[in-house]
């Protein structure tokens, strides 16, 4: 099975990345083949908002970057993770970037879905859907714009497995690991 | 009576520089904040992108007595280059921005304007975290009825839209919050959803057949095998 994460940390962000480190272990260690993405390194060009990835060049972005190469990863993949420092509540830019080209994989047409209009899907089966913040330390009102952003997300990928948490940098290695352990059960990855 | 002497400063968060339904609806605002003697100053968040970008947006912030942030919803969310200008201003050391008023439009090609309330929320954090007074802000549903036209140009369609931004300045120029009831305008769709989806479905299917696509527009390129 293949995990497909975008990590949206910077690289000098130490804690963020001993947070990563332990997530990556986990899922090698139950046996899932991860596929990184290191955005603040790839050249990933703005969406243009277009529309061209609909009505032009079906399924593929009129952009030839490597912000491709991440939606077609995310469309092969049987698990995606949002991985990020919680940004005002919400995705830092460098994930950013890539989640904004992501749109070439879903349809333009509208449907309703759960009570409100969404796009269709382009692809049968959408991915278990995980999104991992970290924060220095508990801050309930990000925390809470986060998980709702996620849940957002979630619906628009049509992700019926889902689940999204925030992990303390300022907390020791145990509880970072029980916390990425018990977001990624809720989110169906039961072999952790 | 407003205050003079007071600056205000758009930050377009839309990629599609001056012409589209996020700069239709902040100039809409900006003109009605000038007429109650407030400057205007505007400025491209994707200019910000290089450091004499970030430069020109710092300057352009702390000249700024009301920060107006207008977007359009990108999953769920500000555009990538907003955050990242956002990203810059948090990162500004020796700021003092306890006075300045931040303001939010957004508008998502759904129906539903209550589809923008994460965007709405990420940006009152950000006017926490910088200090920055949050006013509240306007979300938009089907902002693909615009089509690139002005406000004024849209007749009776945008008539709560129009409404809202001219309430919404007056209580800016006042330095008052932007009022619910403008929020409340603001929400109103012009036309009916089943209508705006039809149409909007049927207007992808011309657009690819324009393009000489129609037959792929379900291709799944990226499928295995």
């Amino acid at each position: 099975m293949r995990a497909v994460i975008l990590n949206g940390a910077a690289g000098d962000d130490a804690a963020a990345g001993s947070v990563y480190q332990t997530l990556t272990d986990l899922l090698r260690q139950a046996g899932w083949t991860v596929d990184e993405f290191i955005l603040q390194d790839m050249n990933i060009a703005p969406c243009l908002g277009c529309f061209g990835c609909w009505t032009k060049t079906p399924g593929v972005c009129v952009i030839d970057d490597a912000g491709r190469e991440v939606a077609k990863a995310a469309a092969r993949c049987d698990l995606e993770i949002f991985f990020t420092p919680v940004t005002f509540g919400g995705y830092s830019a460098a994930l950013k970037k890539a989640v904004d080209r992501l749109i070439p994989n879903l349809l333009p047409f509208f449907l309703k879905y759960q009570g409100e209009v969404h796009h269709s899907l382009r692809y049968a089966s959408p991915p278990r859907f995980v999104v991992i913040g970290t924060m220095p330390e508990a801050e309930a009102e990000s925390e809470e714009i986060f998980r709702t952003l996620a849940g957002r997300n979630a619906i628009n990928l049509h992700a019926d497995n889902h689940a999204a948490g925030v992990a303390y940098t300022g907390a020791g290695p145990d509880t970072v690991r029980e916390k990425l352990v018990s977001i990624l059960r809720e989110g169906g990855v039961g072999d952790v | 009576m407003s205050e003079k002497g007071k600056q205000a400063l758009l930050l377009l968060g839309s990629p599609h520089a001056w012409g589209g339904t996020s700069a239709a609806l902040g100039l809409y605002l900006l003109d009605q904040l000038s007429g109650h003697g407030i400057a205007a100053e505007k400025l491209a968040a994707q200019a910000a992108l290089s450091a004499a970008g970030r430069d020109d947006l710092l300057r352009a912030v702390e000249a700024a007595d009301i920060i107006i942030l207008s977007f359009p919803l990108y999953v769920d969310s500000l555009p990538a280059s907003l955050i990242a200008a956002l990203e810059s201003l948090a990162a500004a050391k020796e700021r003092n921005w306890t006075a300045k008023q931040l303001v939010c439009l957004v508008n998502c090609g759904f129906p539903e304007a209550e589809q923008c309330r994460p965007a709405l929320a990420i940006c009152r954090r950000f006017a926490v975290e910088t200090g920055m007074r949050p006013a509240d802000g306007l979300a938009f549903g089907m902002g693909g009825i615009l089509g690139g036209k002005q406000l004024d140009e849209m007749g009776g369609m945008m008539k709560n839209a129009r409404a809202a931004l001219e309430m919404s300045a007056a209580a800016l120029s006042r330095g008052e919050d932007i009022p619910a009831a403008a929020v409340a305008l603001m929400a109103k769709t012009p036309i009916p959803n089943w209508l705006y989806t039809a149409v909007g479905n049927y207007s992808w299917k011309a657009l690819a057949k324009k393009n000489g696509v129609a037959v792929k527009l379900k291709d799944r390129p990226y499928c295995q095998g």
